[in-house]
């Protein structure tokens, strides 16, 4: 697995990590966790974006990472 | 009217109502007996126990009787709830039996109490050694209550400054099968959201689950009926905490491993994030 392989591993982690939060915040009835899981689901989809466009540069870097 | 008829009506009639008495004087008999009401309860329970199986006595004047200790206890406890004085009077102070660590033996003698019964008294709350006593007091009802010295006490979460989640109480959302939909939509679930949450806890139907309660977190406990057949479930919450912290691992991984200094600084600082997120959501990451 190459490092390109693994970054995206990471995001997608990120992602699914981001998807639980938004789930939780959903599913609870306490105001402050709800405004807690809901800030750190931002925070982590602002950190998804910033990885996502370090893909993208290692895509336009070196093409090969792109294709697999 | 043949007499064993008259006795049997007699005891129905006393038995029902004693239970309406009963209800009258309310919950204060039970959980919080003053000497005083402890003597009436005695006086009201024989006069009734009399009126019931005596048949010289008369059934009318022995449910005045009744009725007359009824209207004065609550007559008593209505005026005690008005006037600071008159309750001092009926159900007396409550003495001081340990102030600042040290026993009063006067106090002691004063309520007729030995030292046993002090001892019992600490004992029943947990209390072994008298060094941990700050104060104790003998309440009006004849229990001890203990104040242990600070540092004996437990330590609390806030004791160590240590932010928890607030919690409020947890409902039950099934019982034996049965979906309380009234208290389940009050609380803002749907039946197809519960169903789901039971199937990942190893129920297939509604009728498979003996008991499951919601607490505050919308974390669903299920009791299955067949105790044998519950499948572990993994816990949601801790595993997404392992999760995010694997994530920033990796991406101090990747700091290392780049050479492109732009990235190496963008993966420290997306790290470092992260490390602010987890920080930030960790009381709540339980279940």
């Amino acid at each position: 697995m190459t490092v390109g392989d693994q970054v995206k591993q990471a995001v997608a982690s990120l992602k699914s990590a981001q998807a639980s939060f938004e789930s939780f915040a959903l599913q609870t009835n306490n105001q402050n966790a709800k405004q807690i899981y809901q800030n750190a689901a931002q925070q982590t989809q602002t950190i998804v974006q910033q990885i996502e466009q370090r893909v993208q540069e290692m895509i336009d870097e070196e093409p090969e990472y792109g294709n697999q | 009217m043949p007499t064993y008829i008259e006795m049997i009506l007699r005891a129905i009639a006393i038995f029902f109502i004693l239970f309406i008495l009963a209800r009258i004087l309310g919950k204060k008999q039970i959980s919080q007996l003053t000497f005083f009401d402890y003597v009436t309860g005695i006086a009201i329970g024989s006069m009734a126990a009399s009126v019931a199986i005596r048949q010289d006595q008369s059934f009318l004047y022995g449910f005045f009787g009744l009725m007359v200790f009824t209207l004065l206890s609550l007559l008593f406890s209505f005026l005690s709830i008005h006037s600071l004085s008159l309750r001092t009077l009926i159900e007396g102070k409550p003495t001081t039996l340990i102030k600042n660590g040290e026993v009063l033996e006067d106090n002691l003698k004063k309520a007729r109490l030995t030292h046993a019964d002090l001892m019992m008294g600490l004992r029943r709350k947990n209390v072994f050694k008298l060094s941990d006593v700050e104060s104790a007091v003998l309440e009006t009802n004849g229990l001890i209550s203990v104040m242990k010295k600070s540092q004996t006490q437990p330590l609390t979460p806030k004791d160590i400054g240590l932010s928890v989640q607030s919690e409020s109480e947890p409902y039950l959302v099934i019982v034996d099968g049965h979906v309380l939909e009234k208290r389940l939509s009050y609380l803002g679930y749907t039946k197809e959201w519960l169903k789901g949450e039971i199937v990942k806890q190893g129920a297939k139907e509604f009728d498979d689950v003996f008991l499951a309660q919601i607490d505050s977190q919308g974390n669903v406990f299920v009791d299955l009926r067949k105790d044998q057949n519950r499948s572990e479930k993994v816990p949601q919450k801790p595993l997404l905490a392992a999760q995010l912290r694997k994530v920033q691992a990796d991406l101090e991984m990747f700091a290392l491993q780049t050479d492109d200094q732009n990235a190496k600084q963008m993966y420290y600082s997306q790290s470092k994030e992260l490390d602010n997120v987890i920080q930030m959501v960790n009381p709540y990451m339980t279940e």
